[in-house]
């Protein structure tokens, strides 16, 4: 159980995927500028990783791994080594995964659908997805701690972009330097919010 | 042995992913057809398709400027279903009032199930048909006239316009009529944009090909009130819907004034004067204005110069307005006029 916390942490806080790993900083860059829109952003992110994250745990566990299909073809089976595809086939997961959630959202959410437009299919070369997948294969994790592993760093990626979200509203109505306007002080903030979250580096979990 | 299940483990689990997203493609769209109703017309829509394109497969041709992406905002209709979402492309050009009376762009909105909407009755009119170049001639260095004669005859008002289909192309190009209303040809100016894919293949054209057309489009009617003192304003090119409503009004309203400011660069580049000047019509008054260049008869600056120089609005007449033109010269007469007193709703402008 505390095991499961820690990797909740890490992932929100300490190793949060977006300001440590500076991964999905494009649709984090882009859609910031409104906060319902991060929100939902968030939220689909969040979603898209967990399930991708659990789903390619599992393929790779029984399937990619080195001898990971021993229990479908017996001890034959125990030199195949598939991991040099798994690229491949999560890129697949995570495509096939989003274009689901498109057309649910599409579908029953327009609202949600309008507001994210085309950073909605953009999910599927979010880099922090198929960063969650691939980190996931390094860190060993089981299937079960694989999803609640992208749960958490999906979750540390939306309040990453709400947290901007909400500093630039207040960015919208303050005086600024035309040269600062826009993106150049987004990238400002990001690295300020970076350094503040360098402050949990400390802690291990 | 090896060699097999490294090829097809990941080849089997990506066609899983593939079938996985047909499976729910088919659970979330209906599958078949569903009903699009249209005013009183009921029609075949395929699901998941925009609002926009159902009504295009179905023939009902709407205005649409920029081929649905909502940045146009031309293909208002009403969902007379009052639960579709506001989207902020909708919220961009349609007002709080008539978003709350269920005016969408139909365009953004996308239909899962039987829907009902309306439409404009006099879109219901509007019909692509093929049209033969009949006659072409040269009216400026820059304009070329083009008589176009639609296999079906389309029932225009003077004022409106038509889209033109640029060849192979996937454009369209709008083009008001220069003709008067109940003409079975259809007579468009085409001025040659530098570089201009449409007007460039529009003017070299030639005569006996066919092209397609949609149409009519516009919103402008002239005013039913007898005795409206009409004022029409055009520059450049601008003359062609003009043309089309001084030739209307001096064939059918004699209880009509008629005040035409017309603004060229040079006396070349003006066209339908002595045509005009033969229109027999009770009250009519032409001004001309060329801004680069002196002529006897002819004033020597802007029109929007010339309109504060020589126009006096009527003191009791009802008064109704249209521009034709570039969108400075535009702005520069609808601020002459108001201070001259004549209200911007009765103003009725087509930009370009």
């Amino acid at each position: 159980m505390s095991e499961l916390l820690g990797i909740i942490l890490a992932g929100v806080l300490t190793h949060n995927i977006l300001l440590t790993g500076f991964l999905g900083m494009c649709s984090f860059i882009a859609i910031s500028r409104d906060l319902r829109a991060s929100l939902g952003l968030g939220l689909a992110v969040t979603f898209v990783a967990t399930f991708t994250a659990g789903l390619n745990a599992l393929i790779y566990n029984y399937f990619l791994a080195p001898g990971a299909m021993v229990w479908l073809l017996g001890d034959s089976a125990r030199s195949i080594d598939l991991s040099f595809v798994s690229l491949i086939v999560f890129i697949a997961v995570i495509a096939g995964f989003v274009q689901v959630v498109e057309m649910v959202i599409q579908r029953w959410f327009p609202l949600l659908h309008g507001v994210l437009g085309i950073f909605l299919p953009l999910i599927t070369v979010n880099c922090a997805i198929l960063g969650v997948s691939l980190f996931m294969v390094i860190k060993g994790l089981t299937p079960f701690r694989a999803t609640v592993y992208g749960f958490a760093s999906g979750a540390g990626w939306a309040l990453a972009i709400i947290l901007m979200a909400a500093m630039r509203r207040r960015l919208d109505t303050s005086a600024m330097p035309r040269a600062f306007a826009g993106v150049p002080v987004t990238l400002l903030l990001t690295g300020l919010l970076a350094a503040a979250f360098s402050a949990f580096a400390g802690m291990e979990f | 042995m090896h060699l097999l299940v490294t090829i097809l483990v990941p080849v089997l689990w990506i066609l899983a992913v593939g079938a996985f997203v047909l499976l729910v493609r088919k659970l979330v769209l209906p599958s078949g057809p569903v009903r699009l109703e249209v005013n009183d017309r009921l029609m075949d829509a395929t699901p998941g398709s925009s609002v926009l394109e159902a009504l295009g497969t179905a023939g009902v041709l709407i205005p649409s400027g920029c081929g649905g992406k909502g940045t146009c905002g031309y293909c208002k209709v009403r969902f007379r279903s009052g639960d579709v979402p506001v989207l902020p492309t909708d919220s961009a050009w349609i007002s709080g009032e008539e978003l709350a009376q269920g005016y969408r762009l139909a365009c953004q909105h996308r239909i899962f199930g039987d829907m009902a909407i309306e439409v404009p009755e006099k879109y219901l009119s509007i019909r692509r048909v093929q049209a033969t170049l009949k006659a072409a001639r040269m009216l400026t260095p820059d304009i070329r006239e083009l008589v176009l004669h639609p296999d079906e005859s389309l029932d225009f008002k003077a004022g409106q316009y038509v889209q033109v289909e640029i060849g192979d192309t996937e454009e369209q190009r709008a083009y008001s009529i220069a003709c008067a209303e109940g003409s079975q040809d259809i007579i468009l100016n085409v001025r040659l944009v530098p570089g201009g894919l449409g007007s460039t293949w529009l003017h070299s054209l030639p005569v006996g090909k066919s092209l397609f057309i949609s149409g009519p489009y516009g919103d402008y009617e002239l005013p039913g009130e007898h005795g409206t003192q009409l004022l029409l304003v055009a520059g450049g090119v601008g003359l062609a819907p003009i043309s089309s409503l001084v030739r209307t009004v001096a064939a059918t309203r004699n209880d009509m004034s008629v005040r035409v400011f017309l603004g060229f660069r040079t006396l070349e580049h003006a066209y339908y004067l002595d045509e005009f000047g033969s229109l027999s019509h009770p009250d009519l008054e032409m001004h001309v204005a060329l801004d680069s260049e002196q002529r006897e008869g002819f004033y020597h600056g802007f029109v929007h110069e010339m309109i504060k120089n020589v126009y006096e609005p009527p003191q009791k007449q009802p008064v109704s307005v249209f521009l034709c033109g570039p969108p400075p010269m535009i702005e520069a007469v609808m601020d002459v006029l108001s201070e001259m007193g004549i209200s911007r709703s009765d103003m009725f402008y087509d930009k370009f």
